[in-house]
C-alpha cells in the first residue's frame, strides 16, 4: 500500500466534491426568481431585518461566481442556514435524523450481503442447473421490482399475519433496543433485498470467472480440497468486483432510503427531505442532497482503499 | 442477424419479455382500447370495491377503476421514461464520443464533470431537479434525462477507446475522413451493441426512478395517473384496500422485468466477448 497513492485518491476527490457544489449551486439557481423570494415564497415570519441578513449571506448584488464562493465558504465553516419552517440549525438538523438512515444503510446493506453472496456462490457452483436458473429468475425479479411495490407486500403480509409487530412508528436503539431492531426489520430488508439482486449477480458472474482461471485449476491438480479452492482462492479473488458494485449500490441505498423511509414513517434523513421538498424549505432540500452526495464520494474513497487491502493486486497507478 | 434472431429466440423467457413489451408498447399508443373505464370517472356509488368482474383490479376512493388507470398510467410512465432515455443516450453519447475520440483536455473536463453528475444517486439528483422547477411532464422527462447522461457518457467513453486505436479507425483517418464522420459512420457503428445494452437496462432503471418519484408524489401531478402514483397514493389504503397498491405495483415490476430479461438475451447474444 502506497501512502502517496491514498494522498492522491483524495486529492483528486475534491474537485469532483467542488463540482458537485456548483452543480447544486446553479440549478438552485436557475430557478426562476432570485433566492431570497423563492426561499421566502409563502413565509412570512421572517422579520424585514432577516430578510436583508438574507440578501447579505447570498450576496445576491454580487456576480454569480462570487455568490458561489460566498456559499461555499459557510458550507465549509459549517453554516448550512436555517430551516424556513422551524428556524431550527439545518446542520443540527441534519446530525438529528442522521442515526436512523444510517441504521437503515447498514442493516440493509447487512441483509443484502448475507442474502446475495451465498446465493452468488451457490449460482456460480451450480453453473447453468436448475438451481442456478432458479436463483437467475429471483435475481431478475429482485432487479425489477420496485422497493415500494416489495414493502407494500411485506406490510401487507405482516400486518395479515402477526398482531404484535409494529409496522409504522420509531423507537430509538437506546430507548428499547429490541423494538427498535423489529421496526427496523422490514425497512432494512425491503432495501436490502433489491441491493441483494445485484450482489449475486456480481458474485455469480465473478466466481464463474475466477473459477475458469488457470490457477484454480493448478491449485486443484496440486490437491488442494475443493473447498480450500473455492473459499481461499477464488472467492478472494472474486471480492473485488462485488465490492465495486456493493459500492455502487451505496447510491441506490441513499435514494431507496428515501422511498423507504417514507413508506415506514422513519425519521431519517430521507423522510426530512421530502418533507422539505413539500413545504418548500430549500435552505433543508439543498443541505440533504449535498451531504448524501459528498458522503457517498467519501465511502467510494474507503471503498478504493479497503480494494487495495483486499487485492494487492489492484494497480495503484 | 439471422444467427442472432435464432439465439435470441431460443430463449423462450426472451420471446415471453418481447411479446409483453409489444402489448405494453400498443398500450401506450391506443390506451383508450384497452381501457374499459374513464380513468378519471369517478363513481361514488362503487368506492374501494374490490377486485371483481366490473372492476377487475377494484376501484379507489373516489371509485375510479383501478385497471384504467393503471392502463392510463402504463403511457404515462412509458412516456415519460422513454423521452428521458432519449435525451440521456443522445446526450450521453455525444459526450462519451467527444471524450473518448479526442482524449487529452477534452476528455479530462468532459469526465470530471460526468464524475460530478454520476456522483448522484439517480433518484436523488431527479427529486431534487423535480424539487426545484416543479413536476411537470417536462420537467420529469428533462430532470431522469439528464440523470443518466453520465451512465451513457462513461459507457460509450469506455467502449471508444477500446476501438480508437484498431487499424479501421486509423485507415479511415489516413484517407482524410473528418473527426466527426469518423466518430458517428466508424466508430458509433462498431459499438452498436454496447449501446443497445446500456439502453436497455438503463431504461428499465429509468422508469423504476419515474415510478418511485410518482410514489413519493413527485411525479406528474394528480388526477393523471402514474403507475408510481397509484401505488403511492394507495399507500392511504394499504390495509383496507390493499389491491390499490399491489396490482399497479405488480405492472411496474413486470414491465421492469420484461426489460431486464430483454437487456440480458440481448446481452448474451449481440457480444459475448463483451459482456459475460
Amino acid at each position: 500500500m502506497s501512502f502517496s497513492y491514498f494522498i492522491r485518491r483524495i486529492l483528486l476527490s475534491i474537485p469532483t466534491i467542488l463540482l458537485v457544489t456548483l452543480i447544486v449551486f446553479l440549478l438552485v439557481r436557475l430557478v426562476p426568481g432570485d433566492v431570497v423570494d423563492m426561499i421566502i415564497g409563502t413565509q412570512n415570519f421572517l422579520s424585514e431585518e432577516q430578510i436583508l441578513q438574507m440578501y447579505e449571506d447570498f450576496g445576491l448584488d454580487k456576480p454569480l461566481i462570487s455568490q458561489y464562493f460566498i456559499w461555499l465558504k459557510s458550507l465549509v465553516t459549517g453554516n448550512l442556514g436555517v430551516s424556513l419552517r422551524t428556524g431550527e440549525d439545518v446542520a443540527d438538523l441534519l446530525v438529528q435524523r442522521l442515526p436512523v438512515t444510517l441504521e437503515l444503510a447498514l442493516l440493509s446493506i447487512l441483509f443484502s450481503i448475507i442474502i446475495g453472496i451465498p446465493l452468488g456462490m451457490i449460482s456460480a457452483l451450480k453453473k447453468n442447473t436448475y438451481v442456478d436458473n432458479s436463483i437467475k429468475v429471483v435475481g431478475l425479479i429482485g432487479l425489477s421490482s420496485p422497493a415500494f411495490w416489495i414493502g407494500t407486500i411485506f406490510i401487507v403480509l405482516f400486518s395479515f399475519y402477526f398482531d404484535n409487530f409494529t409496522i409504522f412508528g420509531y423507537v430509538s436503539f437506546i430507548e428499547n433496543p429490541l423494538k427498535n431492531l423489529q421496526i427496523f426489520l422490514l425497512p432494512s430488508f425491503t432495501l436490502g433485498l433489491m441491493i441483494a439482486a445485484q450482489i449475486l449477480r456480481i458474485t455469480r458472474t465473478s466466481m464463474i470467472d475466477e473459477l475458469s482461471k488457470d490457477y484454480v485449476k493448478v491449485a486443484h491438480s496440486k490437491g488442494l480440497s475443493k473447498n480450500k479452492v473455492i473459499y481461499k482462492h477464488a472467492f478472494r479473488n472474486a471480492l473485488t468486483p462485488i465490492i465495486t458494485i456493493t459500492g455502487i449500490q451505496l447510491g441506490y441505498l441513499f435514494g431507496g432510503s428515501i422511498v423507504i423511509e417514507n413508506m415506514f414513517a422513519l425519521p431519517g434523513l430521507g423522510r426530512l427531505l421530502l418533507q422539505s421538498v413539500n413545504q418548500r424549505d430549500y435552505p433543508v432540500i439543498q443541505a440533504i442532497i449535498l451531504f448524501i452526495v459528498i458522503v457517498i464520494v467519501i465511502l467510494n474513497l474507503l471503498i478504493d482503499f479497503i480494494y487495495t487491502i483486499i487485492d494487492p493486486r489492484v494497480n495503484l497507478e | 442477424m439471422k444467427r442472432f434472431l435464432k439465439n435470441f429466440i431460443k430463449n423462450p423467457l426472451n420471446v415471453i419479455s418481447i411479446i409483453i413489451l409489444g402489448i405494453v408498447i400498443f398500450i401506450s399508443f391506443f390506451p383508450g382500447i384497452i381501457a374499459p373505464y374513464d380513468p378519471l370517472e369517478m363513481d361514488s356509488q362503487n368506492i374501494l370495491q374490490s377486485p371483481n368482474f366490473a372492476h377487475i383490479f377494484g376501484t379507489d376512493q373516489f371509485g375510479r377503476d383501478v385497471f384504467s388507470r393503471s392502463i392510463y398510467g402504463i403511457q404515462s410512465s412509458m412516456k415519460i421514461a422513454l423521452s428521458a432515455m432519449i435525451i440521456s443516450s443522445v446526450l450521453g453519447t455525444f459526450l462519451g464520443l467527444l471524450s473518448g475520440y479526442y482524449g487529452g483536455l477534452v476528455d479530462q473536463i468532459i469526465s470530471r464533470v460526468v464524475d460530478a453528475f454520476f456522483a448522484f444517486p439517480s433518484l436523488v439528483l431527479a427529486l431534487f431537479i423535480v424539487a426545484l422547477f416543479g413536476a411537470t411532464t417536462f420537467n420529469l422527462i428533462v430532470a431522469i434525462g439528464i440523470v443518466y447522461v453520465p451512465i451513457f457518457a462513461r459507457t460509450i467513453r469506455g467502449s471508444v477507446i477500446s476501438v480508437r486505436e484498431l487499424t479501421f479507425v486509423k485507415a479511415a483517418k489516413i484517407v482524410g475522413k473528418s473527426d466527426f464522420k469518423i466518430m458517428l459512420t466508424v466508430i458509433l457503428p462498431n459499438i452498436f451493441s454496447i449501446f443497445i445494452v446500456t439502453f436497455t437496462t438503463n431504461f428499465s432503471t429509468a422508469i423504476l426512478t419515474e415510478a418511485s418519484l410518482g410514489f413519493l408524489g413527485l411525479g406528474v401531478p394528480p388526477p393523471e395517473p402514474t403507475l408510481g402514483g397509484l401505488v403511492g397514493q394507495g399507500t392511504n389504503f394499504i390495509l383496507t384496500a390493499p389491491w390499490l397498491t399491489l396490482l399497479p405495483g405488480a405492472i411496474i415490476a413486470i414491465i421492469v422485468l420484461s426489460i431486464n430479461i430483454l437487456g440480458d438475451g440481448l446481452r448474451d447474444v449481440l457480444d459475448p466477448k463483451f459482456f459475460r
